[in-house]
């Protein structure tokens, strides 16, 4: 369970990342390595959550930052972010903050 | 002898042991555009294994395709940007290893073979499989280019590429092509190199069969699907260029490579239109390409 108080980062180090207009694209690194079987690809959406996990601000932040831009219910854009992240962490893109 | 691969010249020079013979790249001593990079590549034989004791491992494969001999290879670095590959082949006749070390700031290439009987003269094309194969990746990859698996056609001055993995109809579509007229650039493989700010495809020495060297420009970028029907789409966004780029060769063991190659790629793909192309092996599938155009 992830909580709405929880901060998190990109590991920048563990990726090359490029924007390309909305959309985001990852290559992982593994000991300086391109992994090309995995690489990722984020839609708008996903880029500006992302982008947005900036080791500062907190979930319940960059929730209200997307209800700002996405005409969504909070309670299903919360769970909405809670999975993208689980799913990030899962794959090593993003590290909670302690 | 000289060989001219894309924009590059490599100055080719051997000792006694080693019989350089042009096969595969035979047609390739006379250079299409002006040359951006010159490298000196020396083969000599020796005994024994090239000591790479200052090189650390960064990249490595293998191959046991019925069609070539069985090798594995393995790409090494040190500190000062140098590259090593070595090449172990399994049941060679002649030859049990090949290292080639690339100082890139020199531009310099020594390449050592080391036979199976000391004393043999061994006769080989400068550009041996897998050797050839290993060092275009990485010469395009530091002049600024790519190797993709594709085939490539020209054809009223417009340059078509055709991308798939391996048995997905490269050849036959290029042959389709080559009926109604067309120039095949190759028919499998091409380097893809920027040029006076457009991308342009080349073909390069195969092992199979000797070409001429030929490029045109790139004008549309085609990833094929074998089809019963003739169905093409062009795809945009981020998807379009990763479907591209996973049938680039990416041998990428640095950050900043891996960087440069996306940079590339995705240059490459935004300059370029891309379709998906679900095609049946006929001669139907040119005339709507052609129509495209219009």
């Amino acid at each position: 369970m992830i909580d709405l108080n929880h901060v998190f980062r990109v590991k920048k180090s563990n990726f090359v990342t490029r924007k390309v207009d909305d959309e985001m694209v990852l290559v992982p690194l593994a000991d300086s390595v391109a992994d090309m079987t995995r690489v990722l690809t984020l839609n708008e959406t996903g880029t500006l959550i992302l982008e947005n996990l900036d080791g500062k601000k907190d979930i319940r932040q960059i929730v209200n930052l997307l209800l700002k831009e996405y005409d969504v219910d909070r309670e299903e854009l919360e769970k909405d972010i809670e999975q993208f992240i689980f799913e990030a962490k899962e794959k090593g893109i993003v590290e909670q903050i302690p | 002898m000289n060989i001219f691969l894309a924009s590059l010249e490599l100055k080719i020079k051997s000792t006694a042991k080693i019989d350089l013979q042009l096969t595969a790249s035979a047609k390739y001593t006379f250079p299409l555009i002006s040359t951006t990079q010159t490298y000196s590549c020396n083969y000599k034989t020796s005994k024994s294994y090239e000591s790479l004791s200052n090189f650390k491992q960064a990249f490595k494969g293998e191959s046991f395709d019925k069609q070539t001999m069985p090798y594995s290879w393995m790409v090494y670095q040190n500190g000062n940007s140098d590259i090593a590959i070595k090449i172990t082949f399994f049941n060679h006749p002649k030859i049990d290893s090949a290292t080639a070390i690339i100082n890139s700031r020199q531009k310099v290439i020594d390449i050592t073979i080391t036979p199976h009987k000391s004393d043999d003269t061994v006769t080989i094309d400068p550009l041996f499989h897998p050797l050839g194969g290993l060092l275009m990746v990485h010469l395009a990859h530091k002049s600024g280019g790519f190797i993709i698996h594709a085939s490539g056609v020209s054809c009223s001055n417009k340059g078509y590429l055709f991308s798939a993995v391996s048995g997905t109809g490269k050849s036959t579509m290029a042959s389709l092509w080559e009926q109604s007229g067309a120039l095949i650039i190759n028919d499998d493989r091409l380097w893809i190199q920027k040029i006076a700010e457009r991308w342009n495809m080349f073909n390069t020495p195969m092992i199979w069969y000797s070409q001429k060297p030929a490029m045109a420009t790139v004008d549309k970028i085609f990833l094929l699907h074998q089809s019963k029907n003739n169905l093409i789409t062009q795809i945009k966004g981020i998807n379009a260029s990763m479907q591209v780029m996973s049938n680039c060769m990416q041998h990428l063991y640095e950050k900043e490579m891996t960087k440069s190659h996306l940079n590339k790629v995705l240059d490459f793909t935004s300059q370029i239109p891309v379709y998906s192309c679900a095609f049946k092996p006929d001669k139907e599938i040119v005339e709507i390409i052609k129509e495209l155009n219009e």
